[in-house]
């Protein structure tokens, strides 16, 4: 009997000890392999070298910050009235300052997204007027801030690819113009003010009623100190064949730009309205808060190029939003570069049936940029469709993130909607988060929608450098052949433009 | 006057395990060189690890390009260099189309600028010698190609890109009889420039038939086990590579399965 | 007969971790938990004995669906069991529900010692129509080289509330597979979370649901990539009739050094009818390059030329719409190593779709 049981015990000890030698080999060899692995990633990391801050050639341009008027820093019911007496506004106009002011105050920063605890209301100029009257002669504009459009781009373009130029500088719009022929079929392109004073009825009809001012907080700023912008109408049947454009030059430091556009494109017509910004780098703070109001109508189509160059000190909390007709269609080509924080997600409101949405964008957020953007698409009429293409890149710490809403109203029967987003991370410190939402209220929907996160694949590198492409270039190929997509799309200038932009991000960062 | 390429006692390893076990290797200038064996033997790991792929390690031996020992030279540098690789499957590279990813790789090959109008002509001439259509300059490169365009494109690449060595890894697989002769059509022209030189893995002598190999060796587990001239090819093709495993006294592999 | 007593504030959980516009409604979910107070469950006994250091241990990664549904757990705990997992036989645990029975709340733990694995099955189900409320934590500890395969089946009827939170810790080369099917409850909040902290762990996830009649599922996972060459992927598939709202909420977290990681989730939905309400909030989140994260999500009826091809084979109309429901949900079904069992699911899915 004792016999039994010490067998019994020394067999238990025997499968303990099995036990643990299969453990501690299985232990040693995860080692070894983890060891092994963290050496090739080690050699990995040594490779990449890191480029901080870089010369963004004629962006950082600054002008000596001369101006006519500026208004003290801060914001309240005086400051808003002043605006608007300085602008000779008519009264509903004030009145609509001053609720969107109340609203305002009651609205509170979102809990969700990029931390906005740094900007600091009273540390923002609302109103810089520079030296300079509203032009629709290049010569007649200030020698200044003419140079700084010129080295832009800005007349140029105008001369060989646009239809019409509008060139803001700070709070005011100080050059625009439309050839001659679209006058005359009665397309209208103006800055905000004229439009107020010489359209009041029109104005009256659609300010704020597309991107209203309870949106968010700083939608309701928008309203409270809006200043500058465009108006631009296309009659019913009238194709806008050339684009128009609106470039917006931020000069002054620690102040903010807060134009208004107002769209309207009336049955049948069709436009591409482009939209450049960028800024010269300061250490304060600056803000951007402009509204952006497209009302297509049925059958029409609008385009709406923009690509963001602000900088670095820069919180971009643009609001745009377009209410899409029966058969209208909504482009939107979207690429962010600039700023230290954006916060876009450009809404297509779809009301009538067959109206279409297509978004594409592309991010590009380095060191210490937290770029939040992405696209939001309500469905609210049978057989609408939608499209969400979007690519993120993120480097030297630098945070990317997509957000984005799709839903599909009660109703709303055979909508299709497909969503494409891709991210690519660069180095480990950066960051990459993908948040969609997706809200379905019917059954009759033809939805999908994709998402990809990682960084360059080697054995892409390697095809590439058996051709005969260094490390750095075949890297800057492949980010060039990732963002093509919103190449394609822009206007040749443009897409020449966003390839230097990524170029000089990457010049010396990977490789 | 040395050799073109020179493998010596190369040994490759991917995570420990070693896939090529001591190869030694000599293609002299103007030769054809023809590498077969069965599936997994290695084929496809020498020619990546002549090419610098950096999931491959080399963990002995030495590989000599003109007498110039490039152990240490990193994929374009071999590139640079002038050797060529077709890959048994070409990558997928979205956003870049053909004509402007070979156009940058060759005024990246040629360090000389070569004006867009000019390239194109020469691209299309390839293109043509090829039977491939015209859009096919401005499609992303190898994303949503056929398998057959996928392979034509690499020997389209090897045209445009002119190198000294060219390994070709299985250009003819998946091909349609067509495309097998125009493929080995545009090699076989290729090679009739007597400075180029030409490694070859295939399983079928039809290509071999205008490429014309001087000397065939065979890869079996990882080693060179037999070396030849063409005789050897036609061996192979008639009786597979039991009678070699017999002969080394290896294990005979039953129903091989030769592609 | 015993009674639930009522609470009286609202209680919210199942908070995103990376939230978003509060308007939309995706941030967190209501509960409905109604009972504050302590009442014995009577149909099975408990097993083993709760070890309170490992509750306070995952308690510190995560509080399950929220901090105030844990401490009710805590409270009114009337089942606990903690099981040390050897390589043995499948455990299976039946637990009903009934007027006898109107509130399950218990406490699980799940060790798996190293190099160890098995299967165990949690069948949560009412005998009868009375109102029932569940109020679950699940603890799973998986440790070095070991494998657990749990399964969740919950068939409540659509009075009842059914609330589990299953939080999860996974060791080296270690594995966890997660199967859950939820057919039933009027309200069902389900929250998992696994922190994957060894090198090589892997979490599985597979999710079948039927959303019928007003039943409004929250489904949140939460899967973190700690330690190394992760595996993880969560596969939600799943099909909404009459007025069912599904809220599917999924986050695959990639936290720095988690080099090699790779996560995936997948998420289906079959709509049935025009009333239904289908919720996805799929998040990638990366704080970390050397990974690849997928996220794919579609939604809509089913396949035309699928119904077209099985009716020409002489099955009626719903009879194919219910064999493609099915056939989604066979992947998690086949978790369940008890066939009686599986066969009663199937049934239930098919006669709920044949009848509606
Ligand atoms: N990246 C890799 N990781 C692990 N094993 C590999 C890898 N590449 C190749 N191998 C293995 O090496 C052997 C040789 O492969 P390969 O060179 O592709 O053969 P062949 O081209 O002769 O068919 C095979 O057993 C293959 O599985
Ligand atoms: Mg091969």
């Amino acid at each position: 009997m004792s016999n039994l049981r010490s067998n019994l015990t020394s067999d238990h000890n025997v499968k303990q000890l099995d036990t643990e030698r299969i453990l501690a080999e299985k232990a040693a060899e995860r080692e070894a392999l983890k060891e092994s692995r963290r050496k090739e990633r080690a050699e990995k990391l040594k490779e990449r070298t890191y480029v901080e801050e870089f010369d963004r050639g004629v962006y950082d341009i600054k002008n000596p910050n001369t101006y006519e008027i500026m208004l003290d820093k801060g914001l309240n019911e005086e400051i808003v009235r002043e605006i608007s007496s300085i602008k000779d506004e008519p009264d509903w106009m004030l009145e609509k300052r001053l609720a969107a002011l109340e609203i305002y105050r009651e609205l509170k920063n979102p809990n969700w997204g990029p931390d906005l605890s740094e900007l600091n209301m009273d540390e923002i100029a609302t109103y810089i007027r520079p030296k300079a009257q509203m032009e629709s002669n290049w010569q007649e504009v200030p020698d200044e801030i003419r140079k700084t459009f010129e080295l832009l781009g800005i007349p140029e373009a105008e001369l060989d690819y646009l239809s019409g130029v509008g060139a803001q500088y700070d709070s005011e719009v100080v050059y625009h113009n439309v050839k001659d022929y679209l006058a005359l079929q009665g397309v209208v392109y103006t800055d905000f003010e004229s439009a107020v004073e010489q359209y009041p009825e029109i104005i009256q009809e659609y300010f704020g009623t597309c991107l209203k001012p309870t949106l968010h907080r700083y939608s309701a700023l928008h309203y409270a100190v809006w200043s500058g912008g465009s108006y631009v109408y296309v009659p019913e049947g009238v194709h806008v064949d050339i684009p128009l454009q609106s470039y917006f030059r931020m000069n002054a430091p620690g102040a903010g730009q807060f134009e208004h556009t107002l769209i309207i494109v009336e049955k049948g017509g069709s436009l591409h309205f482009i939209e450049g910004c960028s800024a010269p780098r300061y250490n304060t703070i600056n803000l951007h808060a402009g509204g952006v109001e497209l009302f297509v109508k049925e059958g029409a189509k609008l385009r709406y190029s923009t690509i963001e160059n602000w900088s670095r000190n820069m919180y971009n909390l643009n609001s745009k939003r377009a209410i899409v007709e029966k058969d209208g269609v909504i482009e939107w080509i979207s690429g962010s570069f600039g700023s230290r924080v954006s916060m876009l997600y450009p809404a297509s409101i779809l009301i009538g049936e067959g109206a279409r949405s297509e978004f594409t964008g592309i991010t590009f957020a380095g060191a210490g940029q937290t770029l939040d953007t992405g696209a939001q698409v309500v469905h609210k009429a049978p057989h609408t469709y939608s499209a969400v293409e979007t690519k993120s890149i993120s480097k030297g710490g630098g945070k990317a993130i997509y957000r984005s809403l799709v839903q599909v109203e009660e109703g709303a029967y055979g909508c299709r909607s497909n969503t494409d987003c891709q991210s690519l991370m660069l180095d480990a410190q950066s960051r990459g988060d993908t948040i969609p939402t997706i809200i379905l209220k019917n059954d009759d929907v033809d939805f999908g929608h994709e998402a990809k996160i990682g960084r360059i694949d080697d054995q892409a590198i390697f095809y590439l450098m058996s051709r005969g492409l260094s490390e750095e270039e075949a890297k800057a190929m492949i980010v060039r052949g990732f963002a093509e997509p919103v190449a394609k799309e822009l206007p040749l200038e443009y897409a020449v433009e966003m390839n230097e932009l990524i170029n000089l991000e990457l010049k010396g960062a990977i490789g | 006057m040395s050799n073109m390429l020179e493998v010596s006692n190369l040994k490759v390893a991917v995570d420990d395990v070693e896939i090529l076990q001591g190869i030694d290797l000599e293609i002299g200038r103007g030769e054809v060189h023809v590498l077969m064996g069965p599936n997994g033997a290695g084929k496809s790991t020498l020619a990546r690890t002549i090419m610098a792929d950096p999931q491959f390690e080399q963990v002995e031996g030495d590989i000599y390009f003109e007498g110039e020992n490039i152990n240490e030279f990193s994929t374009d540098e071999r590139a640079k260099l002038g050797i060529f690789l077709t890959f048994q499957n070409p990558l997928e590279v979205a956003g870049i189309s053909v004509e402007d990813f070979l156009r940058t790789t060759k005024i990246e090959l040629t360090g000389e600028d070569i004006s867009v109008i000019k390239f194109k002509r020469e691209l299309k001439g390839h293109m043509q010698d090829l039977d491939l259509d015209q859009a096919y300059a401005e499609r992303y490169l190898n994303v949503g190609f056929s398998g057959g365009e996928k392979k034509k494109g690499e020997i389209l690449q090897m045209s445009v890109l002119n190198p000294d060595l060219v390994m070709l890894d299985e250009p003819d697989s998946g091909l349609d009889v067509d495309a097998v002769r125009i493929v080995s059509e545009t090699v076989a022209d290729f090679l009739s420039d007597k400075n180029k030189s030409c490694l070859i893995i295939t399983h079928h002598s039809v290509i071999l038939e205008s490429v014309k190999p001087d000397f065939a060796h065979i890869l079996i587990d990882g080693k060179i086990v037999k070396r030849g001239g063409p005789e050897l090819i036609e061996r192979v093709n008639d009786e597979g590579y039991n009678w070699i495993r017999e002969e080394l006294g290896l294990e005979k592999v039953h129903d091989e399965v030769l592609d | 007969m015993t009674k639930i007593n009522r609470r009286t504030n609202e209680l919210r959980g199942n908070t995103l971790p990376a939230l978003t516009w509060n308007w939309m409604d995706v941030n967190d979910v209501k509960i409905d938990l109604q009972n504050n107070q302590k009442i014995p469950y009577t149909a099975v006994q408990s097993v083993g004995e709760i070890d309170q250091e490992l509750k306070h241990t995952f308690y510190d990664l995560d509080h399950g669906i929220s901090e105030e549904v844990m401490r009710m757990n805590s409270e009114q705990c009337n089942l606990a069991n903690h099981w040390r997992i050897s390589d043995r036989e499948p455990i299976e645990v039946r637990l009903p529900q009934s007027a006898e029975n109107p509130l399950l709340v218990d406490q699980n733990q799940i060790i798996v010692p190293p190099l160890q694995n098995g299967t165990i099955v949690l069948y949560n189900y009412s005998e009868d129509d009375s109102r029932v409320e569940r109020n679950s934590t699940i603890l799973v500890d998986v440790e070095n080289d070991a494998e657990i395969n749990v399964v969740l089946v919950q068939r409540l009827n659509e009075n009842s509330i059914s609330n589990v939170s299953i939080v999860a810790r996974v060791g080296d080369g270690a594995k966890l597979s997660l199967a859950t099917v939820e057919l039933g409850a009027g309200n069902t909040v389900f929250h998992y979370m696994v922190d994957m902290e060894g090198f090589g762990a892997e979490s599985h996830v597979k999710t079948a649901y039927l959303g019928s009649g007003n039943n409004h599922l929250d489904l949140f996972y939460h899967v973190r990539h700690i330690g190394e060459e992760c595996i993880s992927d969560i596969q939600v598939n799943g099909a909404l009739m009459d007025h069912a709202v599904k809220k599917f909420r999924g986050t695959i977290d990639f936290v720095e050094g988690c080099s090699g990681s790779d996560g995936n989730e997948e998420e289906f939905t079959i709509l049935l009818d025009d009333t239904v309400r289908s919720i996805a909030v799929p998040l990638l989140l990366a704080h970390e390059d050397d990974i690849v994260g997928n996220h794919a999500a579609s939604a809509g009826q089913i396949d035309e030329e699928q119904l077209f091809y099985l009716m020409s084979r002489g099955l009626s109309r719903k009879e194919s719409e219910s064999l493609i429901v099915e056939s989604r949900m066979t992947p998690t079904f086949d978790q369940i190593p008890n066939e009686e069992l599986r066969l009663d699911l199937r049934k239930e899915v098919h006669s709920k779709i044949l009848h509606r």
